[in-house]
């Protein structure tokens, strides 16, 4: 770690220092070269041949001054530095170019961005769900008149599915509601609302932190309306914390502005169902 | 007109000498502080003339070994009251060499075995 803080030191000193460094090394090979020829004069060579038998023996000075400055200049940040400086100067004497350059390079980021966001969200992203590739959409479609349409089940067929097939663990129906009133403990709130019957958590793997899960005879006509958690829109994991595990099954009931209700069960704060434009392994029509 | 002072035919190849380059010059220093041309002198003297590097690549070899620690250097005057870079082992520079002197010791040895078998 020492070493590294040196090397960026010297590699950022030498950004302020580079005809210093680059003197100091020029210096110091110029002497050698000096001493090496005086030593062979003293040897008996004349002058200028002491000094091309120095300068062979020494190598080549340029390519040699380049490698020292490698090491004791600044190295890649300089560079990089030059490289900034040139394209700076560059955007300043070419302004179009550069704003078309500079908005190019934006919206292809931004595509780009978007676009992975989407791939990710749909696609790369586990759901936080229990065995999330197995969770898939059923679409039930009908054919009028050669043209196919989307139906929702009833609870009728919602009940044949669950009962007939054997290779389904959960089945479950949900629909989304507009935002609603909520009266709650007095002070009205907004909260999203989403209506669901049995089977529909299970098929999540998550279970309620407080009360129960939904059960067939809730769907069944004449039951009493069952409200699992009215979810705050605009504070989020309020209900928690009104109807937090600690204080049991809450005693106020959540009030529909449209419908009377009785709250019974509060799903964990993990819990948020994803919408997703299409199942992760798959689209099953039934 | 004079000769060129050379020994080619006993010379050692610079690139056998280039992995060892940095040890014999922490060798070299480990008499007190000397400047560039003072160390590649000193190299031929102790080396009878066998080991002539190409000077000019000691200098990198220098720079690299005082950015890693191992030496490090100012500058200074010398007898004849030239300006000069002095290079000075440190602490660290000690241990290297003392490392890669066992180093060596060992792969010679080792070599000397399987030639002598």
């Amino acid at each position: 770690m020492a070493s590294l803080f040196r090397t960026l030191h010297r590699r950022l000193r030498a950004l302020w220092r580079r005809d210093v460094i680059t003197d100091e090394i020029t210096d110091e090979m110029v002497f050698h070269l000096d001493q090496r020829t005086e030593a062979l004069e003293r040897q008996g060579l004349s002058r200028s041949e002491a000094r091309r038998v120095a300068m062979r023996r020494f190598g080549n000075v340029a390519r040699l001054r380049d490698e020292g400055y490698e090491v004791r200049g600044g190295g890649f940040i300089e560079t990089v530095w030059q490289d900034v400086r040139f394209a700076l100067h560059l955007m300043q004497r070419r302004r179009a170019f550069s704003i078309a350059a500079v908005l190019t390079l934006a919206l292809g980021i931004g595509l780009t961005t978007a676009l992975l966001s989407v791939v990710d969200a749909a696609w790369l992203r586990p759901l936080p769900f229990p065995n999330p590739d197995r969770i898939m959409t059923v679409v039930l479609t009908t054919d009028e008149r050669g043209e196919e349409r989307r139906v929702p089940p009833s609870q009728t067929e919602l009940r044949l599915l669950r009962r007939a097939s054997q290779v389904v663990a959960a089945i479950g129906e949900w629909h989304g509601w507009p935002q609603r009133q909520v009266l709650d403990t007095g002070e009205p709130e907004r909260a999203k609302v989403l209506q669901m019957s049995e089977g529909y958590v299970e098929v999540y793997g998550v279970a309620p932190i407080l009360g129960r899960t939904l059960m067939e005879s809730d769907g069944r006509a004449g039951a009493r309306p069952v409200h699992r958690r009215a979810n705050a829109a605009t504070r989020r994991g309020d209900n928690h914390r009104r109807w937090r595990p600690s204080a049991g099954v809450p005693s106020q009931r959540p009030n529909l502005a449209a419908e009377g209700d009785n709250a019974r069960t509060c799903r964990p704060a993990r819990f948020r169902r994803r919408r997703v434009s299409a199942p992760p392994a798959g689209h099953q029509r039934a | 007109m004079g000769g060129v002072v050379a020994k080619a035919a006993t010379r050692t190849n610079s690139d056998q000498l280039h992995g060892t380059l940095d040890m014999l010059v922490l060798k070299t220093l480990q008499n007190g502080p000397m400047h560039g041309y003072a160390i590649a002198v000193r190299l031929e003297q102790l080396s009878s003339e066998v080991l002539q590097v190409e000077e000019g690549s000691l200098y990198p070899a220098l720079y690299r070994m005082e950015a890693r620690g191992a030496l490090s250097s100012e500058w200074g005057v010398t007898d004849t009251g030239r300006r000069a870079r002095f290079y000075k082992l440190t602490r660290a520079g000690k241990t290297q060499l003392a490392d890669e002197t066992a180093s060596w010791v060992r792969l010679t040895a080792a070599v000397q075995d399987v030639l002598g078998a």
